[in-house]
């Protein structure tokens, strides 16, 4: 268990930790276009004025299901969308802040090789018809890191860091599997030394063995090349496990935040309630939880976005005023956001602690 | 103050011992047979299934669940065979049979097959059965739910259709009287609006929806088995909740048996009342639910259990994964196939002959050498 005096530390300690990256009302629309002429009909508001903090050496967990735009976000703030509206403010490594979303092409790219990205699906992520070489070489061919003659000296000593064989570098992606997948596409997320990783379910498509691995292997990376995770999972197990912070989302906007200890053991949104209780346990024996919440219905479309709290059709708390007004994210407590209007008033439930461990 | 309604804890399930059998497995397998070499996908499968019982079959990804899943139904495509081992399941009666028989050209100079007699009583096997008691069980007596919703479904047909498909198949009634029972089927899965959501099409459903049909396609002919493979892995966990929520409710309304097929221990631990634990087509520990999770034996049940996190465990501590990989298929490791991953590996014993499987009084299986002693 904790000691207090750690606690008591860690909540001095968190300021102070430099922000590496910050987005303040951070949209993105997408049009719904119909008709001959393309009408715009309607927009799926994906993130939808999203605020979020990732601090330096930490990790931040994006939560939320399949839908509520979590992904959509990391990607935006790897700028591989356009963002509709906001700022995605980044520290570079000389202290300047600078807002990465108007920039262009041109402008971004030195910001390109600091945040780099590992992908869900490690069989449709690599070209199945480049080597291991040419594959984690290409990141730095393209911003000439190294000189050519020394790309496979540097590949080689990437694969070992990643705990792949650097006799592998002539093999082609189908020669491996899944986890050793996703090891090549650590790999090359990490070619270029970056400071922010933003890993979108990079361990889902796993097997739970293998994905053991590849969070150990993740956790080890970030103390020894001093990483940044952003890490975005539907697997609150997971989430728990990595990360520093947890940002729950649903429907494109950020319900609650909060250090993952606290989320965890007293939510303050209904909604991250019902999703702590979903998750499977993986022990029929443990007597914690002995009741389940199970949600009704289904995650709001995003482009018809309910009135008021978009929780509100299957929150079992709504009252009248959740149907008109939206909530608003405000602080309930020291380093705690939720929105939702009843906070303070509802005794959620989260994971008993104690019992645990 | 508020209230949050939860679903009730569902009370200690025991399952009869002496409850019917609806499935045995009698040294099952199964290989596909490639150019490169034979994969033993289902390497001697014993098990045994009663009625209501639930099962989960765990294990990772090529480990043979899911063929052996279709084995039982011999789903198994080319090239594929059933090459030994008897799948026993309740006889059908005799009109469920005779009544698909129709006379055809080719099969007349059929010779009937031989009736094995040696199995259980009231029993059947169905490896080398005639296609009409295959067909008999399959879909009827047994039914299956598949991984992915929305390739096992067709995209061209309405939901109502295939339902409705399903259950004439098996039962002549007409098709309003079909029509009827496939709203039924869709409102007891939990199906807004059953009425109107008969005659959509599979894409316009979400995953959960599209999982439910799957279910109520399955429960149309009212099985006494329903083998789930992997029911919920596509799904959110809120709508995987839900879909558990609903095959435990149908589960105690039917009497039937699930057969659950998962890589996820959480979701064996909501609903199972026993595990099989696979690795490289065989079952290395079975028992009780809650025995497994407190004192799992075999050093595989051990590690996959180390390797996923729980909810409330501190953060920090290292989760301990099962070392290096799943052997490839052609080369598997002589003796036990756990061996070469395994932290008890003793020389000599492990490598040189298949463990024997050892069984307590409790009835918890294990297949490995080092409770070899504490039983003789």
């Amino acid at each position: 268990m904790t000691h207090p005096t750690d606690v008591a530390e860690r909540q001095v300690e968190a300021p102070a930790a430099e922000v590496l990256l910050e987005t303040r009302g951070l949209t993105k629309h997408f049009p719904i276009k119909k008709g001959f002429l393309g009408r715009t009909v309607g927009h799926v508001k994906a993130v939808d004025g999203v605020d979020l903090r990732i601090r330096a050496g930490q990790t931040v967990g994006l939560v939320g299901e399949s839908g509520c735009g979590k992904s959509t976000l990391a990607r935006t703030i790897l700028r591989a969308y356009e963002p509709t509206a906001g700022e995605i403010l980044y520290r570079r490594p000389d202290g300047r802040v600078v807002d990465l979303a108007p920039m262009g092409d041109r402008e971004l790219k030195p910001y390109r090789r600091d945040i780099r990205m590992v992908f869900q699906d490690p069989f449709s992520s690599l070209n199945p018809r480049m080597t291991l070489l040419q594959l984690v070489g290409e990141p730095l061919r393209v911003n000439d890191v190294v000189p050519p003659s020394q790309i496979e000296e540097r590949v080689a000593t990437l694969l070992t860091r990643v705990g792949l064989r650097p006799e592998y570098l002539h093999r082609y992606p189908n020669a491996f599997s899944g986890g050793e997948r996703q090891r090549i596409g650590l790999a090359r997320a990490l070619a270029l030394e970056p400071r922010l990783v933003v890993a979108d379910e990079a361990v889902s498509a796993l097997d739970v063995s293998v994905r053991a691995q590849i969070i150990n292997l993740m956790k080890d990376l970030q103390v020894e090349e001093d990483l940044t995770y952003l890490f975005v999972s539907h697997d609150l197990g997971m989430v728990e496990y990595m990360s520093d912070e947890v940002v729950v989302m649903y429907v494109g906007r950020v319900v609650e935040t909060g250090p993952t200890d606290d989320l965890y053991t007293r939510p303050y949104h209904p909604y991250t309630e019902a999703l702590l209780s979903a998750v499977p346990d993986p022990d029929p024996n443990a007597a914690r939880r002995p009741e389940r919440i199970v949600l009704r219905g289904e995650v709001a479309d995003p482009s018809d976005v309910p009135p008021g709290c978009p929780f509100h059709p299957r929150c079992f708390y709504a009252q009248d005023r959740c149907r008109t007004e939206v909530p608003a994210l405000r602080e309930i407590s020291p380093g705690r956001r939720a929105a939702c209007h009843f906070s303070e008033e509802l005794q959620l439930r989260g994971i008993d602690e104690s019992e645990a461990a | 103050m508020l209230q949050t309604p939860t679903s009730d804890q569902a009370p200690a399930r025991r399952v009869a011992l002496d409850a019917p059998l609806v499935l045995k497995l009698d040294g099952l397998r199964t290989q596909f047979v490639l150019d490169d070499g034979v994969v033993e996908a289902v390497e001697g499968v014993d098990l045994e299934m009663r009625r209501g019982e639930t099962l989960a079959v765990v294990g990772e990804s090529g480990c043979g669940k899911s063929v052996m899943a279709r084995s039982i139904l011999q789903l198994v495509d080319r090239p594929g065979r059933i090459v030994g081992g008897q799948v026993w399941v309740p006889r059908p009666p005799a009109e469920a049979v005779a009544s698909r028989r129709r006379p055809g050209l080719l099969r007349r100079g059929r010779p009937e097959p031989v009736q094995q007699e040696d199995g259980p009583e009231g029993m059947v096997n169905l490896i080398g059965a005639e296609p009409e008691m295959i067909r008999a069980v399959r879909g009827k007596r047994i039914a299956m739910v598949f991984q992915e919703p929305m390739t096992s479904l067709s995209a061209v047909h309405t939901v109502g259709n295939q339902i409705i498909e399903a259950i004439q198949l098996h039962e002549p009634m007409s098709k309003e009287a079909a029509r009827e029972r496939a709203v039924d089927l869709l409102r007891r899965v939990g199906i807004a609006g059953p009425e109107k959501r008969i005659d959509t099409y599979p894409f316009q459903l979400s995953g959960g929806m599209r999982q439910r049909v799957m279910i109520a396609m399955a429960l149309s002919c009212g099985p006494e088995l329903l083998i789930a493979d992997e029911p919920t892995t596509a799904l959110d966990v809120t709508t995987q909740a839900q879909i558990l929520e609903l095959l435990a409710e149908l589960r105690e309304d039917l009497g039937m048996a699930i057969m659950l097929i998962t890589h996820d221990l959480g979701v064996a631990a909501r609903l199972a009342d026993s595990v099989a634990v696979m690795y490289l087509g065989r079952v290395v520990e079975r028992g009780e639910l809650a025995e497994i999770f407190r004192s799992p034996r075999h050093p595989y049940t051990q590690a996959l259990l180390r390797s996923v996190p729980k909810l409330g465990r501190r953060r920090g501590e290292r989760l301990a994964p099962v070392r290096g990989m799943v052997p490839h298929p052609y080369a598997r490791p002589s003796g036990c196939t756990f061996r070469d991953r395994c932290d008890h590996f003793i020389p000599g014993s492990c490598d040189t002959a298949l463990p024997p499987l050892i069984r307590d009084e409790q009835g918890h299986e294990v297949r490995c050498v080092l409770y070899k002693e504490d039983d003789r």
